[in-house]
């Protein structure tokens, strides 16, 4: 019997061969998607389940509540980690990190490197599961001068990884000065996996960070801090001892903020599992992430992906569907018969789940194919590091299974419940019981467009925002400019740096200016007695000019006065409406104690200018002339025809001045632009889902077309014999499909809408929206299909109508 | 064997009924060859679809090898179709993918009848039909009349009790007629099949041994 089927089955599939063809590609396409979406969220989901301890492995997250407004981040002060583990008999062990944004020059005799470094307790190893290549675990981190770098660091430094005993030198380290002597490597480890929310080239014991930088303070939260706990420890007791032993910690330095800011914050501590992370890494606002946790990410890129791989594939199930029940007719003697001769209905049913199954299993091999040799492109659209080996893990194989059987199902149940529950009386005797253009048929055609038509909506008002980001007018000119960043080398070493470069600069036409900034983030600033954050930005007489900003009214900055350097700054015209000040210059107001108790006077103040993304709004700036650097930023304006020789002037100089640095660069635009990476690669996934819809929704009407064209071949015959000309055919054939489009248009207008006007909305400066994109699209479908089935018909009225009146 | 009693089939038409068939009181008796008759219309068609179990009477009573089919299960009625019924159609009905080996031997699939027994049983029928050299063709490249051939085999490989022909000379030419007819003829003679035929021509009436006429429903 089974065999019977089959055969029956193949020669079906080989006598109808351009609809099986269509079936496997669009299938194969939509499984293609959903295969790489599954993928794309096997990796998301197993973020940092490699450690040995990760269902008892937690960070400790801070919840700061000031004036009514409540944060969580990821993070605790240098003190929380060991005041817990002193006194909560729970935690197995603990270890802090402070990192994932910290980069630093480390060399050798003979080379130097920018590396990503990760201070950490001794304890690193055992709560997590680095695998340590050479070295002891237990004690590589014990001593301040030790350090334990990755297999790629100690390839990148000595093209080996036998280098336990080797020193690397960090001159220009505030700690590394204070120890006084270089480190030791004491030991290897793996480089950390791709899904690791932990990254680092070399591990510093948290004793070396301390030599330079130690802090008491319960109130910062700014370092990761993971515990391991004891199995089966009931977290809210944990978390309640947590906050008794803070409260009694802290009081002293909670009442010392309290006079010194008027408010007290309510600080309370939870924890989260590691596992959780990545999908919600709760950095810490406005500042560096150095909580040692980077690669956040947000669940919504899964749903988003795999919402839209579903509906591809559905789209290309909905062909299936469509085309088998449209041929139906061609099977439905074979089920008269059968049920004459004494199948069941259950059979039948069966037969043709299992004709979808057959269908959906060829296309599955090659989507598995596919996304295997698609799988480069992915990781790069994505920003994954995905394996190819990754996609045979168990887990992805039980995930196929299921796709298998999922797509079996949407495919083949309805045609096959439909197709079973024919009688034999109406197939046998009756004629036109059942053609391509039943109501459930078009109502999933119109959803096939109109999912096709919102795609392409989006896809266009998403470059028309991306178009707007790149090409609005920020304020300032970022063209031709250098950014090169001076690392924390001491307070004044940046302000000799900068006078070092402009006299190695001073003979160097393509580099026309020089300026240096510094980045404080967002602090608080008091006119009278209103208060609000602003953005600091310490600059200097030449950041304005460079930059091509315009005063609004005041002046610049100049060497020659010098308050200017003691009491001056200018702001932004957004600072001026939230002080409420309207005689601005000559205001005074009091800036963040960062930069002294005295008040500020303006001198100056620029038109706004978005110094960050276009997704958040344009706040207000102060931007003193200060000489309080940490670290410091280098702005070189270069020659637009010159750009490369600038840059290796600029560089010849830096390894003149800071032998012990690792020079790095970028130019001001492309950081701009990369802060809309993530953004770009949603355009190209839309752009890219929206084609592969458009192609699925053509294949089905190439095949609907072709099929009612087989079936009302007698039909246009006659109509040809009795005088129709091939246009009038192919209007007529085209009607019914247009008509459905439109009624798509109509439902994927508002849809598409409403979705891209809250995208829209999530940008601070954006477009309104392009209302052209709806008829444009409407257009353009209703192009797609004339020509799609319009080439079709056209060929059917052509050709002799004798022929298709003898074959009746 | 068939029992009809006060059968009537009726469908909903506007507010009222349209009857096709009214108060059929019909017995056929094993080894019988029925022809029904009579004009366009008539209800023949229906007659013979309720015989075959394929419609369902709206009133009255049938009994088939004496069992009331009304009460039976979509199971019970596939295992009468599977091992007591056969039908031939006038368009013949063959199913395009298959061979006519495979045509034929689909009801013993259905039956579970052993490969063997199918192998022999199929064997035995090709070479009775003259058939043997066309087995492995496709129903396309068959004539009308071989094709209704093979609808014949098909209908008797399993050995059934009665077959329910419907017009099954339709679409043929006469020579094609009379060598159906007689094959109908033989089966009922030589194998004791029951046949009940649906036909718009005497002659082939004459091939039976009783005539149903119908009129506007009725039994004329």
């Amino acid at each position: 019997m089974f065999q019977t089927f089959l055969k029956i089955g193949l020669r079906h599939l080989w006598r109808t061969r351009i609809y099986a063809f269509i079936n496997i590609c669009g299938l194969a396409i939509g499984l293609t998607c959903v295969l790489l979406a599954s993928i794309y969220i096997t990796d998301e989901r197993s973020f940092d389940n490699f450690h040995k301890n990760s269902p008892n492995l937690y960070r400790i997250t801070t919840r700061t509540e000031t004036n009514g407004i409540a944060e969580t981040v990821g993070g605790t002060g240098q003190v929380q980690g060991p005041a817990f583990k002193a006194q909560v008999p729970e935690i197995q062990s603990y270890t802090r990190i402070m990192g994932g944004d910290i980069y630093g020059d480390v060399k050798t005799a003979d080379k130097v490197f920018q590396l990503q470094m990760l201070f950490v307790d001794s304890t690193f190893f055992d709560v997590f599961s680095f695998r340590m290549r050479s070295g002891n675990p237990a004690t590589a981190l014990l001593g301040n001068g030790s350090v334990v770098v990755t297999e790629k660091t100690a390839l990148k430094f000595f093209n080996r990884t036998d280098v336990i005993g080797e020193v690397l030198q960090m001159a220009g380290d505030p700690s590394a000065k204070r120890l006084g002597r270089p480190l030791v490597i004491t030991g290897v480890v793996e480089n950390p996996p791709s899904n690791s929310s932990i990254q680092f080239d070399l591990l510093f014991p948290f004793q070396f960070l301390q030599l330079s930088f130690e802090d008491n303070n319960w109130l910062n939260a700014y370092l990761g801090t993971f515990v391991v706990l004891k199995p089966g420890t009931d977290l809210p007791t944990v978390v309640r001892k947590f906050n008794q032993i803070a409260k009694i910690s802290s009081k002293d330095q909670l009442a010392a903020f309290e006079k010194e800011h008027a408010s007290m914050p309510k600080i309370s501590y939870d924890l989260q599992a590691i596992t959780d992370i990545h999908l919600n890494p709760q950095d810490i606002a406005d500042q560096n992430r150095e909580a040692g946790v980077i690669n956040g990410s947000k669940p919504i890129y899964s749903i988003l992906f795999l919402t839209v791989s579903g509906f591809i594939l559905f789209m290309a199930s909905i062909n299936f569907i469509n085309i088998s029940i449209a041929d139906s007719a061609r099977r439905a003697k074979e089920i008269g018969i059968r049920k004459v001769t004494g199948s069941r209905r259950r059979d039948i049913f069966l037969q043709f789940i299992g004709e979808s199954a057959f269908i959906s299993a060829i296309a599955f091999v090659f989507a598995f194919l596919t996304a295997l040799v698609l799988l480069p492109v992915f990781n790069q659209l994505s920003g994954k590091q995905i394996l190819p080996e990754s996609i045979f893990q168990p887990r992805m194989l039980v995930w196929s299974a299921a796709i298998l059987v999922f797509n079996t199902l949407l495919s083949g149940a309805y045609p096959a419940y439909l197709l079973s529950g024919l009688t034999p009386i109406k197939v046998l005797y009756e004629k036109g019981y059942l053609t391509g253009r039943s109501i459930s048929g078009r109502v999933l055609v119109v959803f096939q467009f109109a999912t096709a038509i919102t795609l392409g909506i989006a896809a266009l008002v998403f470059r028309e925002q991306m178009y707007f980001i790149q090409n609005k007018d920020l304020g300032y000119n970022p063209q031709e400019v250098v950014q090169v960043h001076i690392n924390n080398n001491g307070a004044n070493d940046v302000q000799s740096v900068k006078s070092g470069f402009e006299s190695e600069l001073r003979n160097k036409p393509q580099v026309r200016q020089l300026s240096l900034i510094g980045d404080f983030g967002y602090r608080q600033a008091r006119v009278g007695d209103r208060k609000f954050n602003s953005y600091y930005l310490t600059i200097d007489e030449h950041y304005l000019d460079m930059l091509e900003m315009k005063l609004k009214s005041g002046r610049n900055f100049s060497t020659l006065s010098q308050s200017d350097k003691k009491k001056g700054v200018i702001v932004n015209e957004a600072f001026l409406r939230a002080a409420n000040i309207e005689n601005p210059i000559g205001a005074t107001f009091f800036p963040d104690s960062h930069f002294g108790a005295q008040p500020l006077t303006i001198i100056g103040v620029v038109g706004n200018f978005h110094y960050n993304s276009l997704k958040e709004r344009i706040e207000p700036l102060v931007m003193p002339m200060s000489d309080q650097f940490g670290g410091g930023t280098l702005l070189f304006k270069t020659d637009r025809t010159n750009r490369q020789a600038a840059v290796s002037d600029i560089q010849h100089a830096f390894q003149q001045l800071l032998p012990d640095a690792a020079f790095t660069y970028y130019f001001l635009d492309d950081l701009n632009s990369q802060k809309y990476q993530q953004e770009k690669r949603l355009e190209k996934m839309i752009s890219f889902a929206t084609f592969i819809s458009v192609l699925i929704c053509c294949l089905g009407l190439f095949g609907l077309a072709h099929l009612s064209l087989m079936q009302r071949r007698k039909e246009t015959g006659i109509r040809l014999v009795l005088g129709a000309t091939v246009s009038e055919i192919v209007i007529l054939f085209s009607k019914h499909f247009i008509r459905l489009i439109a009624i798509a248009l109509m439902l994927a207008c508002p849809t598409a809408y409403f979705i891209m006007n809250f995208w829209l909305s999530d940008f601070a400066y954006h477009i309104p929206f392009p209302w052209w994109t709806l008829p444009c699209n409407g257009i353009l479908a209703i192009l797609f299909t004339f020509i799609t089935v319009g080439i079709q018909s056209a060929r059917a009225a052509a050709a002799n109508p004798v022929l298709a009146l003898r074959s009746e | 064997m068939i029992k009809l009693e006060k059968i009537s089939k009726y469908y909903p038409a506007g507010f009222g009924k349209t009857y096709v068939l009214r108060h059929i009181d019909l017995h056929i008796k094993e080894g019988e060859f029925v022809s029904i008759m009579g004009p366009s219309g008539s209800g023949k068609s229906t007659l013979l679809h309720i015989l075959g179990l394929l419609e369902e009477p709206s009133e009255g009573e049938y009994l088939f090898l004496d069992e009331p089919v009304q009460k039976l299960s979509e199971k019970k009625r596939t295992e009468l179709h599977r091992h007591h019924i056969g039908f031939v159609f006038q368009a013949y009905h063959l199913i395009d993918e298959l061979t006519v080996y495979e045509n034929i031997e689909t009801p013993l699939l259905y039956k579970g009848t052993g490969s063997s027994e199918r192998k022999s049983r199929v064997a035995e029928l090709l070479d009775r039909f003259n058939m043997v050299a066309k087995k492995d063709l496709f129903p396309h490249q068959l004539s009308g009349g071989q094709q209704q051939l093979v609808g014949v085999a098909r209908a008797i490989v399993h050995n059934p009790k009665v077959i329910f022909a419907d017009e099954p000379t339709g679409n043929l030419h006469s020579e094609q007629s009379i060598e159906i007819m007689e094959l109908f003829q033989k089966l009922n003679q030589e194998d004791k099949v029951t046949i009940v035929q649906v036909t718009h021509s005497e002659t082939n009436a004459g091939y039976g041994n009783r005539v149903v006429r119908l009129k506007d429903g009725w039994l004329a």
